[in-house]
């Protein structure tokens, strides 16, 4: 058979007949099972347990040592050597006349019978006469002296001891009936249960009562459960589960005899050959046994038909046929999902009302009234069962068209609302979340507070335990969420201040962040990418240029070096011509600033490229301040300029690197010897305000400096705008870089003829 | 005669170097290239060597580290590369000087007399040391007789440049503050002591070297001091 062949409907509904097959056999096994005896003992006994073993088995047993007893005593009483005696005394009694008589058995077997009593098919009395001599005389019931049938009778009351003879009578009838009925059910028809009883008298001779006389006590103890207890022994020999109560008692009390030398032993054969109670309820009991295995394995089956049918089911629900993926839905499987719910919790109320109104009525025609009320549960636990399937694969083929979101009524309308929320900026985004957390929370909260109020009324106490759970994930959620955004935002801030400190290599770890703060991090490390190259870019340039221009000017020394080699070879001539003297003088002049401007012109670039090693220590700008005047006083004297310094007498200590601060004073100072007016002051000034140390340098130019403070730091640029003096026009832009680099300021200041330059350090310590 | 190889292969600049050190008496050999150099080396007795950095074949440098292997010749380098660290690369291998291009002439003029004079004259003067004289470099101070000179030329010095010049070489590699050398020297407490030891500073400075922006013994540490630099 190819079931690939099979068209899909077929399939389908042959899964659905075997899984209602299945329930049936289910429901078959777990009837079964209920209405058996063993119902409620588990299933751990029928491995190991046969009806010997069973408590009724013991009753029945106990019983019959009773019988075997009842036995014991009237063969002795009315037994003569296997024969019936009909001479042995009954009873005696003191009649009301005063006289005595012994009654033998003959005597109160005719009396009865001359009564109407018989003894019937089954040795019980049956008959007697309708009015009773204790009817019609009372009064006149003679005494009682002995009964030889119960001799230890005790009257426990007056009237006791009074009886007529014809209920003495009919004792003695039902003591023969059952002797009778004893010999017959176990001496002469064949019995499965075996037993001897053994006496032993004064003088040794045996008192023996058998059912089996030619059968030895390994016979006996061969036929599956034995019992032998001895007088001389308090243990008992037996492989019975359990010992009949009554047995060791009847024993020494039937015992005549003062000693101890005496024995039983019953055995029962468990193949039960012959017909009697014992074999009718072994038979009994494995037909209960069977069945109740049978309905366990039912039950078993039809949980494993049931099973694998409905995973069949949940795998063809909604599909076609089996090649394609598309699912079809019926038309009610389109109704939103709360809208089934609902549908099936009035379906899942109506069936209650049902199995509890019209289900017995409809039943009562083919149960009988012992059993309807098990029909009923079954059948309505059948109905609510198909119920909740068809609710299943319904769900089942909605979420396999991933229709469950599109149709619930909660997920339309969030599909509605969050595109609209979504399309807000995000403050108002913000807003409506959490009014919505604040909604959320506060229903939750109520409804926490109103089920614990209530739970006494309500069945199910805890209830109030369900909103407060979501209440408090819905808390831990929230702050998990705000937890994160803060993460984010830490890392962002993070990253854009090590950025804006110049660290544009730096990178935001974007993993694990929210699509929003993700965006901005990718944003931000976009604009440190591009930062980083533009400022790799420059440092590259800068350095290009600086090499460029360092290059160049040692490609220029080498001409210069021949240049002003020979000039100064040709003024060793002592040419006597004026006019020659001049031009070399001219030569040597602008060869020489040549030279300076090379020299001049690399430096600048290096310092203003930041292309320098600085070798930052702690130096005294006092102290150098007053090297440098050591070095210039001597040449402003030379162009007649005074040098006026304020110092203060204390050290004051700055961190910079002592050799390049050297060139930027030496710089100012040169500018000072190039440009102040002769016969003026230089004013140095050093002093400490607000935590830094500032050095100032004032002098008055020779020429009008009609140009712009920031200007004179270009490079080029000098005040003279004849550039009739010596200099590369290099110093001050040199002096500025340099000052930069050690973290200095640099100011310039003009004033009219007025010019002014200060440097400023941080103090140290 | 002393013989000086001059070697750069800009031919003008030899010619030039060749004038100034004839008329001071001096033999020059000329070469235009590293190998030439070493070739002239091997076949003159020289007693000093001028080299250019920048030739083609074999450049200054390791001209200069072929030359140490087998001579102690003064070694003076010429060149257009006037960086810091072109400066201690060439001393570093060996060289006795530097000289940066464009140079003055009469500077190196006199740079190639000291040298000359110290590695002719000075070893014989090492053996005449006492307790009171005192030696760094080319740099002699006797105590006895109040002398000092420089590469075995006297030089003239007023007696507080010459305490402070005694002060320094005593102590050379250590720096002195300008207070510490006024106490010292003026025994006197500093009070905003003024320019003066600055200026006889500058001009200790002006007679003892060669080049006073660039002095080899007398050396400014700005914003700290002055020290003789230890040789």
């Amino acid at each position: 058979m190819k079931t690939g062949t099979w068209p899909m409907a077929l399939k389908k509904q042959t899964a659905l007949l075997l899984h209602l097959l299945f329930l049936c056999l289910f429901f078959a096994g777990i009837t079964l099972m209920m209405f058996n005896e063993h119902y409620g003992r588990g299933l751990g006994w029928i491995r190991e347990e046969s009806y010997a073993d069973t408590l009724p088995f013991t009753e029945q047993l106990e019983s019959d040592v009773e019988t075997i007893f009842h036995y014991v005593q009237y063969k002795d009483l009315l037994e003569i050597d296997g024969e019936i005696d009909y001479e042995a005394s009954m009873f005696c009694v003191t009649h009301s006349s005063g006289n005595t008589k012994i009654y033998s058995l003959g005597e109160a077997v005719s009396y009865a019978r001359r009564l109407g009593y018989y003894l019937n098919d089954s040795y019980e009395v049956a008959g007697g006469p309708e009015i009773h001599e204790w009817d019609s005389n009372p009064t006149s019931n003679p005494l009682i002296e002995w009964k030889a049938y119960n001799p230890n009778e005790v009257y426990r009351e007056p009237g006791d001891a009074f009886a007529t003879i014809e209920e003495l009578s009919v004792q003695v009838l039902e003591v023969l009936g059952e002797y009778y009925r004893i010999r017959e059910n176990f001496i002469d028809q064949p019995s499965n249960l075996y037993f001897r009883v053994s006496y032993f008298d004064d003088e040794e001779e045996e008192h023996l009562y058998t059912n089996a006389e030619n059968l030895s006590a390994e016979d006996l103890s061969r036929m599956g459960r034995y019992l032998f207890i001895s007088g001389n022994s308090i243990f008992v020999d037996s492989n019975l589960k359990y010992i009949p109560s009554n047995i060791t008692s009847e024993l020494s009390t039937h015992n005549q005899y003062n000693n101890d030398n005496y024995y039983i032993l019953l055995g029962v054969d468990i193949n039960y050959p012959n017909h009697d109670p014992y074999s009718v309820a072994n038979a009994a009991y494995t037909k209960v046994r069977t069945e109740y295995i049978g309905g366990a394995l039912l039950l078993g089956i039809g949980l494993l038909g049931m099973l694998i049918t409905l995973i069949i089911m949940a795998a063809l629900t909604g599909h076609t046929d089996v090649s394609s993926q598309d699912i079809r839905l019926h038309h009610f499987d389109y109704l939103p999902v709360e809208l089934l719910a609902v549908l099936l919790f009035l379906l899942l109320r109506a069936n209650e009302v049902f199995a509890q109104n019209g289900l017995p009525r409809i039943l009562r025609f083919v149960v009988s009234p012992d059993n309807i009320h098990y029909a009923v549960r079954a059948a309505k636990e059948i109905l609510r069962y198909l119920i909740c399937l068809c609710a299943a694969l319904c769900l089942l083929r909605n979420y396999k068209a991933k229709n469950i979101w599109k149709s619930c009524l909660a997920g339309r309308c969030l599909n509605r609302i969050l595109p609209a929320v979504y399309g807000y900026p995000a403050p108002g985004r913000f807003t409506f979340f959490f009014i919505a957390y604040l909604a959320a929370s506060g229903l939750l909260a109520l409804s926490g507070v109103y089920l614990y109020q209530q739970r006494t009324a309500l069945n199910v106490p805890y209830l109030y335990l369900i909103p407060v759970a979501v209440l408090a994930v819905l808390q831990i959620w929230v702050f998990l969420l705000l937890y994160r955004s803060q993460a984010e935002s830490a890392k962002i801030s993070r990253g854009i201040f090590q950025m804006s400190q110049g660290d544009t290599a730096y990178k935001i770890d974007a993993s694990g962040f929210s699509p929003d703060a993700a965006k901005v991090s990718q944003a931000l490390n976009n604009l440190g990418d591009g930062l980083e190259t533009a400022l790799q870019e420059k440092v590259k340039s800068e350095r290009l240029k600086a090499d460029l221009i360092t290059n160049v000017s040692h490609d220029i020394k080498t001409p210069l070096t021949s240049i002003i080699n020979y000039v100064d070879l040709l003024k060793r001539e002592h040419i006597q011509d004026e006019k020659i003297q001049g031009y070399l003088d001219v030569l040597d002049q602008k060869s020489q600033r040549l030279k300076t401007l090379t020299e001049d012109l690399v430096e600048a670039s290096k310092a203003s490229s930041g292309n320098l090693k600085l070798e930052i220590s702690d130096i005294d700008l006092v102290e150098l301040i007053h090297q440098s005047n050591g070095e210039f006083e001597e040449r402003f004297a030379l162009r007649h300029l005074e040098l006026i310094s304020h110092l203060p007498s204390e050290s004051i200590l700055i961190a910079a690197d002592g050799r390049r601060l050297w060139r930027v004073i030496e710089n100012l100072y040169n500018n000072a010897f190039k440009y102040a007016m002769e016969n003026s002051r230089v004013y140095v000034d050093v002093e400490k305000r607000d935590g830094f140390a500032y050095f100032t340098i004032k002098n008055v130019s020779a020429n009008p400096l009609n140009i712009n403070a920031d200007e004179l730091t270009e490079r080029f640029v000098r005040g003279d705008v004849a550039r009739t003096t010596e200099g590369s026009g290099l110093g001050l832009s040199i002096a500025k870089s340099l000052t930069q680099l050690q973290n200095g300021s640099f100011d310039l200041y003009i004033d009219g003829d007025l010019f002014k330059a200060q440097v400023g350090f941080e103090v140290r310590g | 005669m002393q013989t000086i190889l001059v070697c750069d292969d800009d031919k003008q600049i030899v010619e030039a170097i060749d004038i100034y050190l004839t008329g001071e008496g001096f033999q020059v050999i000329k070469a235009y290239d590293g190998y030439e150099a070493l070739e002239l080396l091997e076949t003159h007795p020289v007693d000093l060597m001028i080299v250019d950095v920048m030739m083609p074949g074999l450049d200054g440098i390791r001209t200069t580290l072929k030359v140490r292997e087998t001579s102690s010749i003064p070694i003076i380098i010429l060149s257009a590369k006037s960086e810091d660290n072109d400066k201690i690369l060439g001393l570093n291998i060996g060289a006795d000087d530097y000289i940066a291009k464009p140079f003055n002439p009469l500077e190196l003029v006199a740079r190639v007399k000291s040298h000359m004079r110290r590695y002719t004259q000075l070893g014989n003067l090492t053996h005449q040391n006492t307790d009171n004289v005192y030696k760094c470099g080319g740099l002699l101070i006797n105590d006895d007789n109040k002398e000092v000179s420089v590469d075995g030329e006297p030089i003239k010095l007023t007696p507080i440049e010459y305490n402070i010049l005694l002060l320094l070489v005593k102590n050379a590699g250590k720096v002195f503050s300008i207070d510490e050398i006024y106490e010292q020297i003026w025994n006197e407490e500093a009070i905003g002591a003024d320019n003066t030891v600055a200026v006889h500073i500058r001009h200790i400075r002006e007679k003892i070297e060669i080049n006073p922006r660039e002095p080899r013994y007398l050396k400014v540490v700005w914003g700290v001091g002055y020290k003789i630099e230890k040789q």
